[in-house]
């Protein structure tokens, strides 16, 4: 069969020791950001980006990948242990994970969220392999007026199924595109929004945008907050056996969460945060006895993680199959691979088969790893919540600082750091998203190129986004989900949502989709 | 109680408005264009007269709605900037080492720690930083003045 001979060439690729190596150091790195509080994969990634130059693209590409999904992982250990989430698609397991480590329950709740983490990131991963050349073959139909609908489709969906207000998701998207129409036009030549300044002729450098929209911005807010964290207790690997009453009852929710984050992470926009948000609210709609959540119910765990890993497996779907970003981790991933010369899109697959499938088999292997990393070092990752992070920040400035400049050897990417950061740190006060803001940023000039390009076409008629089948069936679906977010922001309960929110908040507000 | 209005939303909503109308204004330099055949300033005025819409229907419903005060930290922000300034400044005369060690010592104003612990914390991220990129890495910089 064409599989089977698709991943035995993607194994062969991983079977390199050093490759090898690159998916290990990946995920290992993945896990220590999510168990930071403070530091997300989104920072991780692009303050890495600039090492992975030497690397081969398959590699550098498998790397920053484990870093993303390796983060799911780590992210419900600060969440149970400390009640405050590693990254943010765990801002949910600290609702329940929190009450069980009260109640002695530590070690069971970081078992079965590693358990729960593989199954959902398996049976992601099996969606990805079954579904990615089916929808890349649909996307070598695509024209230009359907890449503008899916990117319009992948915005609004990015910035109204947020936790916030969709209007201020939408005023973060407009911002974002607002921001990727610095640097000169491709079509005129003109320089746009660059105030005669030679940097800003090329734009603003993506890894700036990223680290001082996240990297800085979260440094600056989680500098005191620290000082308040209380100590872990130490976790035995005996503690962490579950019983057989416990073990039973997280089948269902595991997979229950695995189905609903394999398909809303394969959906542009959506990524593990609303994921796991969701696959909760449903738990707590099929529990027999819903008031246990809040209190250290197993299933208000389970489900979220396996929902979260499942998404962040399955958000490569849409990017890699179509080369349209799902989330903002994704949007720096393609950037990553676009640096390093290749084109994402329907052609990929057919064009760099290795380095598709090698990037496939690395995320199966990749998880057992976590699995190891995760189980038997849970006391390392324990003492590694132990430092205290005014140890570790004016590390996480001077490498963001480093990072940066080696991307142009040029200073002035530092100094569009610290502007970037006071941008990034003023939105987080006033509770802005970053996530889709960095999404416009990418898709804008893409956005923009496919607009004129289709307008061109059709000598002006705009009519022609509503008579093609595929470009009108994603504007109809972009229409529900804003029609969606209104309807929902005004009959949202109102305490769900700021259940949600105080969550939110003591997430790093960062990494990770939306 | 005193009522506070959503102050959040209200000053969020007026900054997003307020760089929409930037945009916009300052994209009429551009050549408009038309819909079919699109200038560079087409997309960019669209785009921010649709911001400073948005940031007006954000701002305008939260004058009526209660909220909680905006609370800024002032002294994270500043300290961080200016070790990033201060890392900026003087990679090129002192070199990586001193630089970095400069830099953990203006970021670490921002909190309270020991004397003692600040200056090893900042020796131990010049080192840290000084093995990891030019040496590691080997990038090409000046590791002392």
């Amino acid at each position: 069969m064409d599989l089977l001979g698709n991943l035995w060439m993607g194994l062969n690729v991983v079977a390199d020791p050093s490759t090898l190596w690159y998916c290990f150091l990946g995920v290992f790195l993945g896990t220590v950001v999510g168990v930071l509080p403070g530091i997300g994969a989104l920072a991780a990634i692009s303050l890495l980006l600039p090492f992975t130059y030497h690397m081969s693209p398959t590699a550098a590409i498998i790397m920053l990948a484990g870093v993303y999904y390796g983060a799911q992982y780590g992210g419900s250990t600060a969440s149970i242990l400390l009640n405050l989430p590693g990254s943010p698609s765990s801002a949910v397991t600290c609702l329940d994970g929190y009450p069980m480590a009260r109640k002695g329950k530590a070690g069971v709740a970081l078992f079965v969220t590693t358990i729960a983490s593989l199954v959902g990131a398996m049976s992601g991963l099996i969606l990805l392999v079954l579904f990615s050349p089916a929808i890349s073959k649909v996307g070598l139909q695509f024209g230009p007026t359907e890449f503008f609908s899916m990117m319009l489709l992948g915005l609004v969906a990015a910035s109204s199924m947020s936790a916030g207000s969709a209007t201020k998701g939408l005023c973060m998207v407009v911002f974002g595109l607002l921001l990727g129409m610095i640097g000169t036009d491709v079509n005129s030549g003109v320089a746009r929004y660059s105030f005669d300044i030679p940097e800003l002729m090329d734009g603003i450098n993506l890894v700036a945008l990223a680290m001082g929209l996240f990297g800085v911005a979260e440094v600056m807010r989680c500098i005191n907050l620290a000082d308040a964290n209380q100590k872990p207790d130490k976790v035995t690997l005996r503690s962490m056996v579950p019983e057989r009453e416990e073990f039973r009852a997280t089948i269902k929710p595991m997979l229950r969460g695995s189905a609903l984050g394999s398909f809303l992470g394969a959906l542009p926009g959506v990524g593990p945060s609303i994921a796991s948000f969701m696959s909760y609210a449903i738990e707590k709609r099929v529990a027999k006895d819903p008031s246990r959540f809040g209190h250290g119910a197993i299933e208000g765990i389970t489900a979220p993680e396996s929902a979260n890993n499942a998404a962040a497996q399955t958000a490569f779907v849409p990017s890699l199959s179509i080369g349209i970003p799902g989330d903002a981790v994704m949007a720096v991933m393609l950037g990553a691979l676009i640096i390093h010369g290749i084109q994402p899109g329907p052609m990929l697959m057919t064009e760099q088969p290795e380095l598709f499938w090698g990037l496939i088999v690395s995320f199966a292997i990749g998880n057992i790893f976590l699995v190891i990393l995760n189980l038997p070092t849970i006391g390392l990752w324990v003492a590694l919540l132990r430092i205290p992070f005014a140890w570790m920040y004016p590390a996480i400035l001077v490498f963001v600082a480093l990072g940066v400049y080696s991307v142009n050897n040029n200073l002035f990417d530092i100094y569009m750091v610290a502007v970037l950061g006071i941008i990034g740190y003023v939105l987080m006060v006033l509770r802005f998203e970053a996530a889709p803001l960095l999404l416009g940023y990418i898709l804008g000039p893409m956005l923009e190129e496919n607009l004129r390009r289709a307008m061109l076409l059709s000598r002006g008629d705009a009519s022609v986004f509503f008579n093609r089948p595929i470009s009108a069936s994603l504007l109809a679906l972009t229409g529900a989900i804003l029609l969606w977010a209104i309807w929902s922001g005004v009959r949202k309960s109102r305490k769900e949502a700021r259940a949600f929110a105080v969550a939110q908040e003591n997430a790093a507000p960062a990494t990770a989709a939306s | 109680m005193k009522m506070t209005r959503d102050i959040h939303d209200i000053v969020g909503g007026l900054l997003m408005s307020a760089a929409g109308l930037f945009f916009a204004l300052y994209g009429r330099e551009y050549n408009f264009g038309s819909a079919d055949r699109m200038g560079p300033g087409y997309f960019p005025v669209v785009l921010g007269w649709l911001l400073f819409g948005l940031g007006l229907l954000l701002a305008i419903p939260a004058w009526w709605r209660q909220g909680s005060p905006i609370v800024l930290q002032w002294g994270n922000l500043f300290w961080s900037v200016a070790s990033l300034l201060a890392f900026a400044l003087l990679l090129y005369p002192l070199g990586v080492a001193l630089a970095a060690l400069a830099a953990s010592l203006v970021a670490l104003i921002a909190t309270k720690m020991a004397l003692r612990t600040r200056i090893l914390v900042s020796l131990a991220v010049a080192a840290l930083t000084t093995v990891i990129f030019p040496i590691g890495l080997r990038m090409t910089l000046p590791i002392w003045p």
